[in-house]
């Protein structure tokens, strides 16, 4: 992006009336930065405006301290910004005694900045390690680090590994070729040390980093030439491969992703055109490298594969939008992608070199959130979820059945509520979400120890196991009524009245309640509950009032044990 | 390039660097008259108009360069030299 276009971004964003809020921190005149910053952020997203607040030129420390809790801070290092020393404006010698001190001076400056990281109170703060090679002439000769160059990039790397141990600091990553390079004249000039296309890049990363895409939820794998090499209808469950002296590794690293994927939470499922006793044993084989028992539901047909990835999407209750298909035939790839246009499609590469990129890309899909318990259990709790669904299925009397879960809700208020969780159960959710709204990890915090809020996580259990905390409320008092701000509950949790327990859990602590409601184009489900209760009809956006007798309705569906947890 | 269509490259990069003033204004511009022309705003007229010109200006010779009508000239004479 030129710098043309991106003034051209930044004057129509002013239209918009929400606004989000960053704080630059360099060392260095930021000049074009801001404006890259919200050109990038103006792309990225259509609703809000970016705001970005530079400090005084050369005050990192002072401009991080100035940092408020509402922002994501965004720290800008260059190795003069440590050391003028080592920067172009350099006015001191750079031969003798002179450079004997840089690195001591390097570490002084980056502990300094280190502990005005760990002061900021915000929830998100990038920092973009030096971007340019180090200048001193004393560094060494040509192809050559010298003694003083590698000192200064161990202090660096060694100040890296300890601040990126502080909650919520993640350090840009520089690892491939897009970054252009500094522009000598600009920074002798006017203190700006990027060129312009080195700047574009630059902010274009800062933001994806700082304002990262929500993860997606589950990925579904073919099986013959993308889990393994080989045609396991062909050649038999003992015979498919994905080791290097199978000359398969690509499979086997495939597998190992996979496996981390799981790791991470992320549901995982098999969509193959085969003989489901096949599939079962290969999958049962000990040596994959990803465990077999993760991939559920793994569904063999000769049917279109699109039919199987809507199996398991109501299996996993989940979005398409929130799933990849990875496939190694193109033609299976356009089929899936035909039926489901918001579903990620991609191909599984015959060239063993192209799958890194693969990978990469898969990475850049499912990176970035938090791992919590209930990611951690996801799996588990699917495939009890789908025995649920089948018994309830089965059953002709819904009350009968779900009297029989012998059913706990949780409650548990304050500070007792997991924050991690929380943040991510309001950003995650789509289906039962009063209004989509979405919030930064300060901002629930704030919520909690504001006596005029209040944050509510709802946990459920029964006999088809616990499935951790599924819903959270956010909401405020006005007056003698508590009026729901955010209420969002995993889509797992559904047919269970776990959301009429909490409605009334509210009312009877707050004595009156009324919920913020917009309708999004994915909370259905929430709808048709408000709707269930006459609440909702025209689905205006309105903070709907739920009166008193809805909740006498509310407690005559009572059906499971309630337990509190502390204040 | 003929002088109007100078004029109006450059005024056009007047409008995207200083979206608040009317067009109306812009040929009119006098640094001193505007606040908003401070030195980052000087820096980033003189980029932008190297990307709309495909041109590379020393920044010394907009030193001093304080108008609209003075961008133009300067345009006009760095256009003439590279011919």
């Amino acid at each position: 992006m030129k710098l043309l276009e991106a003034l051209k971004l930044v004057a129509a964003a002013r239209r918009r009336q929400s606004t989000v809020q960053l704080r630059l921190a360099a060392g260095f005149e930021p000049l074009h930065l801001p404006t890259f910053l919200v050109a990038h952020h103006a792309q990225r997203f259509s609703d809000a405006r970016l705001e970005v607040h530079t400090g005084l030129y050369g005050d990192i420390v002072g401009t991080l301290r100035a940092a408020t809790g509402q922002e994501v801070v965004v720290v800008v290092l260059e190795w003069a910004d440590l050391d003028a020393r080592l920067g172009l404006r350099a006015t001191s010698r750079w031969s003798g005694p002179a450079v004997l001190d840089i690195v001591e001076a390097v570490d002084g400056v980056l502990a300094r900045i280190g502990e005005a990281i760990r002061e900021i109170k915000s929830a998100m703060v990038v920092v973009v390690p030096p971007t340019l090679g180090l200048l001193c002439p004393s560094l060494g000769s040509l192809g050559r680090s010298g003694t003083l160059e590698l000192q200064l990039e161990a202090a660096l790397a060694t100040w890296k590994i300890r601040v990126s141990e502080l909650r919520g600091v993640s350090f840009l990553s520089l690892d491939d070729s897009h970054i252009d390079g500094g522009d000598a004249r600009s920074m002798l000039e006017t203190g700006f040390p990027y060129s312009i296309k080195h700047a574009d890049a630059l902010c274009e990363r800062i933001v994806a980093a700082a304002y990262p895409s929500t993860p997606k939820k589950g990925l579904i794998t073919d099986l013959d030439g993308t889990l393994w090499s080989g045609l396991v209808g062909e050649v038999g469950p003992a015979e498919v491969a994905w080791t290097l002296g199978e000359r398969a590794q690509h499979h086997g690293i495939y597998q190992l992703f996979l496996q981390q994927l799981a790791d991470h939470g992320v549901l995982l499922a098999v969509a193959s055109k085969n003989e489901q006793p096949r599939v079962d044993d290969a999958l049962g084989r000990r040596d994959l490298y990803v465990d077999g028992q993760q991939l559920f539901p793994a569904i063999a047909s000769w049917g279109p594969k699109s039919d199987s990835v809507a199996r398991i999407l109501r299996a996993w209750n989940v979005g398409p939008s929130d799933v990849v298909f990875v496939d190694d035939t193109p033609h299976e790839l356009a089929e899936v992608a035909a039926s489901y246009p918001d579903l990620v499609c991609l191909e599984f590469p015959r060239d063993p070199a192209a799958v890194v990129g693969v990978l990469g890309r898969l990475r850049g899909l499912f990176g970035g959130g938090t791992v919590t318990a209930e990611d951690l259990s996801r799996a588990e709790s699917i495939r009890s979820n789908v025995a649920f669904s089948d018994d309830l299925a089965s059953n002709t009397n819904d009350r009968r059945f779900l009297d029989s879960l012998n059913g706990v809700v949780g409650f548990s208020w304050g500070p007792d509520v997991d924050l991690e969780r929380a943040v991510q159960l309001l950003n995650k959710t789509n289906q039962f979400n009063v209004n989509g709204r979405r919030v930064e990890m300060a901002e629930v915090r704030g919520y909690i120890s504001d006596p005029g809020h209040a944050v509510l996580a709802v946990s459920y259990q029964d006999r088809y196991g616990s499935l951790g905390t599924v819903g959270i409320v956010v909401g405020r008092a006005e007056g003698s009524r508590f009026v729901v701000q955010s209420w969002a509950m995993s889509c797992r949790a559904f047919c269970r009245r776990i959301e009429h327990h909490t409605l009334a859990a509210l009312h009877n602590r707050f004595g009156s309640v009324a919920i913020d409601f917009a309708r999004t184009t994915r909370n259905a489900p929430l709808r048709a509950f408000l709707r269930d209760l006459h609440l909702l009809d025209d689905e205006e956006t309105r903070v709907i009032l739920v009166p008193d007798e809805v909740i006498d309705t509310l407690t005559e569906q009572f059906i499971h044990r309630i337990a509190e947890g502390p204040e | 390039m003929t002088k109007s269509e100078i004029v109006i490259q450059v005024l056009d990069c007047f409008a995207v660097v200083f979206p608040d003033i009317s067009s109306d204004s812009l040929a009119a511009m006098e640094r001193g008259n505007y606040a908003q022309w401070d030195s980052v705003m000087h820096v980033t007229l003189v980029t932008v108009l190297e990307e709309s010109f495909g041109l590379r200006f020393d920044y010394d010779a907009f030193v001093g360069v304080d108008s609209a009508s003075k961008v133009i000239a300067q345009v006009a004479k760095k256009l003439e030299m590279e011919s």
